[in-house]
């Protein structure tokens, strides 16, 4: 397979610290946190549990995308129309029917936000509209946003809980460099939820106040939500146009060790990582940057790090989390932090994490605290999830 | 690259999973296509299989008959799909949320309700690392899946896949469903009876149908998997037989007859419409066994190679007319709500 990658042609996002890419580089660069109390949500935890919530309601985001919008109220698939339409603005997206288009998108829980709306009507003695759950399963948004964009080739969604998006850019690229496909919209999504919520609640992996990955005093992760999608192109397609960067690596692997927990070595982790390199050809010392999965759990964070010391082992690059600023955004998580890995490149900054201050004790990680200049040519990006999935992707300038 | 199934393993409303060549059709008592569980301690140790769900029990049962019946001790991947995921266990969670009004809840359905449930736990039991995905795209999300599969053997990248397609039916969804329109109630008891002229409401079914996917060739293999195509849209006469006609010419060639054709589908016109062009070949249902569900290509698939292996058709379509030729090749055409269409073009191995 070709070895320079596929090119990235566009990007677009939306998160808790911004509503686009220059929103969301504007408060990497400030520090400005996303972590702060619910409003849109409607939940008992309101006062209690901080989450990263997108400061744009429904109605908004209807509005600003247009009538075809208008017939659909999931928040799910809005979020990922607003960065979808960033995305494809960037990459001058025209519909047309001779170019071979795919859509590959994720989700955890799609849009479980309005079943639940309706069924909470439901037990309340109210008549809610049926059509509040036509868009709950995983690819309802991908199919509504796929006839908006005139996808005439491969369409699908993936749900391998958090590591869901990173495995779209993965599949992705490889359409497009074996020539199914001549250019993809990846990426991922994941509105708030009543449902995820209480779940992570109720595995005592919340933190009441904002998170501190990879600190040894870290408590949980926040939820968080938001969107992400990077248009890839071949390179017959992408010649000419502005490239925000490649991807050149991916590696998906199995912790294949419990449901939710990780294995003490992060086996799974590590074997993504080293997978990634490899398609990468690249060696540990050629990344200059891990945007790290970091959720701020006591397990994620002590196994991911003992995996990368493991593939790293005495030539550490400089490593952060970004899910301080942003929470875990789950099925989105990995789409949202490969903008952030391209956006280290574009600006050749090492991107900070926030609110830590002693390294786990076991590993000792010592992760970037503020943004620096460097010389950043691959950044390995990681997403690991429920049911052991693992996956690593390596983005090159 | 050619690929093979090597192995199966269909849990459907027949008892597919020892022969999938079944002698009668079992028509379900209700509205409802309830699949046959299987005798869940031949396939998972008590211990595990009391934190399962029914769905997640059928679903690593078919991948545990699937593995077995190929005999490879592993694989170098494993690909899930599923429309809907683990909705017992969603809704379970859901409803434990709202009826405590967010209060105390166990985490237990939560943790298995997520759609990769069956992809981990296959990974968790049989300790593999390797690649692992899940696909939910509607009416094509195991479709999808097998073109991931296919990828994945075309870059040299495995030697052998665990794919499988799983969906469930709840009371929940049962009840959402007629209240979105998508059911009949009426009890099927024949294929006429099934098959609507002029609407895609139908019968709700569930099933969990496993491949065993290899590079290779085997003294036991069930077919060749030569291509797949998919496309969405409304019923289109025209275009489907365009699909049709270009698919064949691509993977059939014009001189080499189509032996076997299985529709998938639960309205007529979407029969006539494949059937009609395809003119002596011998096509036959399938969607009258398990109902209608996201996953149900899946099951065409697996009954179409199993026809190919056994060179025979099952007793049930005893009607079309008994042939002594060889079955060479079969087309599988899945319809989902007449929004998503599949061709899968199957071979016999050569002995």
């Amino acid at each position: 397979m070709a070895l320079n990658g596929v090119a990235i042609t566009g990007i677009g996002i939306v998160s808790s610290i911004g509503n686009n890419n220059k929103q969301c580089w504007d408060s990497l660069v400030s520090g400005a946190t996303g972590i702060g109390p619910m409003s849109i949500l409607q939940s008992r935890y309101q006062s209690e549990l901080p989450v990263g919530e997108v400061q744009l309601s429904n109605q908004q985001l209807q509005e600003d995308l247009g009538d075809s919008f208008k017939k659909t109220n999931s928040r799910t698939t809005l979020l990922a129309a607003w960065a979808m339409q960033e995305a494809t603005n960037l990459a001058q997206w025209e519909n047309d029917p001779n170019i071979v288009s795919g859509l590959i998108s994720a989700t955890t829980v799609g849009g479980m936000d309005r079943t639940e709306n309706y069924l909470k009507d439901i037990k309340s003695g109210g008549q809610p509209s049926i059509r509040e759950v036509a868009m709950h399963d995983c690819g309802a948004h991908t199919a509504f946003l796929g006839k908006e964009y005139g996808i005439n080739g491969f369409t699908s969604t993936i749900s391998t809980a958090c590591s869901s998006s990173a495995n779209a850019i993965m599949l992705g690229a490889q359409l497009v460099l074996t020539g199914k496909l001549d250019r993809v919209i990846v990426g991922g999504v994941d509105a708030l939820s009543l449902f995820t919520l209480n779940g992570f609640n109720a595995l005592f992996i919340l933190d009441a106040t904002p998170c501190r990955p990879l600190d040894a005093s870290r408590k949980g992760l926040n939820l968080g939500e938001g969107a992400a999608y990077l248009v890839l192109e071949s390179a017959a397609l992408a010649e000419g146009k502005k490239k925000y960067g490649k991807v050149v690596g991916w590696g998906n692997a199995n912790d294949a060790f419990h449901q939710t927990a990780n294995s003490p070595e992060g086996k799974g982790a590590y074997l993504a990582m080293q997978k990634a390199l490899k398609q990468a050809q690249l060696l540990p010392e050629q990344i200059d940057y891990i945007n790290m999965h970091g959720t701020g759990t006591e397990n994620n964070d002590l196994t991911e790090s003992r995996a990368v010391k493991a593939l790293f082992e005495d030539v550490l690059p400089p490593l952060s989390s970004t899910k301080g600023f942003t929470g875990h955004t789950l099925g989105a998580a990995g789409a949202i932090e490969a903008v952030f890995s391209i956006m280290a490149l574009q600006n050749q900054q090492v991107l900070p994490g926030l609110r830590f201050k002693t390294p786990i004790e076991a590993t000792g990680l010592n992760p970037v605290k503020k943004m620096r200049a460097g010389n950043i040519k691959n950044v390995l990006s990681n997403s690991f999830g429920f049911g052991g999935n693992s996956s690593s992707l390596v983005f090159k300038s | 690259m050619d690929t093979y199934i090597n192995g199966l393993g269909l849990v459907s409303a027949q008892d597919t999973l020892a022969s999938p060549l079944i002698k009668a059709v079992s028509w379900p008592q209700g509205p409802i296509y309830k699949a046959i569980e299987p005798a869940y301690p031949q396939y998972i140790p008590a211990r595990q299989a009391r934190r399962m769900s029914r769905f997640l029990k059928m679903s690593i049962s078919a991948a545990q008959h699937a593995l077995s019946d190929s005999k490879l001790p592993t694989v170098d991947a494993i690909i899930t799909s599923t429309g809907l995921g683990c909705l017992q266990d969603s809704g379970k969670f859901l409803s434990e949320i709202l009826e405590s009004s967010e209060g105390t809840v166990s985490p237990t359905a939560f943790i298995q309700s997520t759609h990769n449930t069956i992809g981990g736990q296959l990974a968790l039991i049989l300790k593999n690392n390797g690649y692992n995905m899940t696909y939910s795209q509607k009416g094509h999300s195991f479709e999808t899946g097998l073109q991931d599969a296919l990828l994945k053997f075309e870059l040299g990248e495995v030697n052998s896949v665990l794919l499988g397609g799983a969906d469930e039916i709840t009371e929940l969804s049962y009840d959402l469903g007629s209240k979105l329109g998508l059911w009949k109630n009426s009890i099927p008891s024949s294929i006429e009876g099934f098959m609507t002229e002029g609407s895609n409401k139908t019968n709700p079914g569930e099933g969990a149908s496993f491949f065993v996917l290899s590079a290779h060739q085997e003294l036991e293999s069930y077919a060749k998997i030569k291509d797949v195509l998919l496309w969405n849209g409304a019923f289109d006469k025209p275009l489907m037989h365009s699909k049709l006609a270009a698919f064949l010419e691509t993977n059939l060639g014009t001189d080499q007859p189509l032996d076997l054709c299985l529709i998938g589908t639960v309205q007529k016109e979407h029969w006539h419409a494949i059937s009609e062009p395809l003119g002596s070949t011998n096509c036959i249902p399938y969607k009258h066994l398990t109902g209608e569900y996201h996953t149900a290509g899946a099951f065409g698939v697996g009954l179409g190679a199993s026809i190919l292996k056994k060179q025979s058709l099952p007793d049930i379509y005893q009607n079309n007319p008994a042939s002594a030729e060889p079955i060479n090749s079969c087309l599988v055409y899945n319809n989902y709500f007449n929004d998503y269409h599949s061709l899968t073009l199957l071979e016999a191995v050569e002995v």
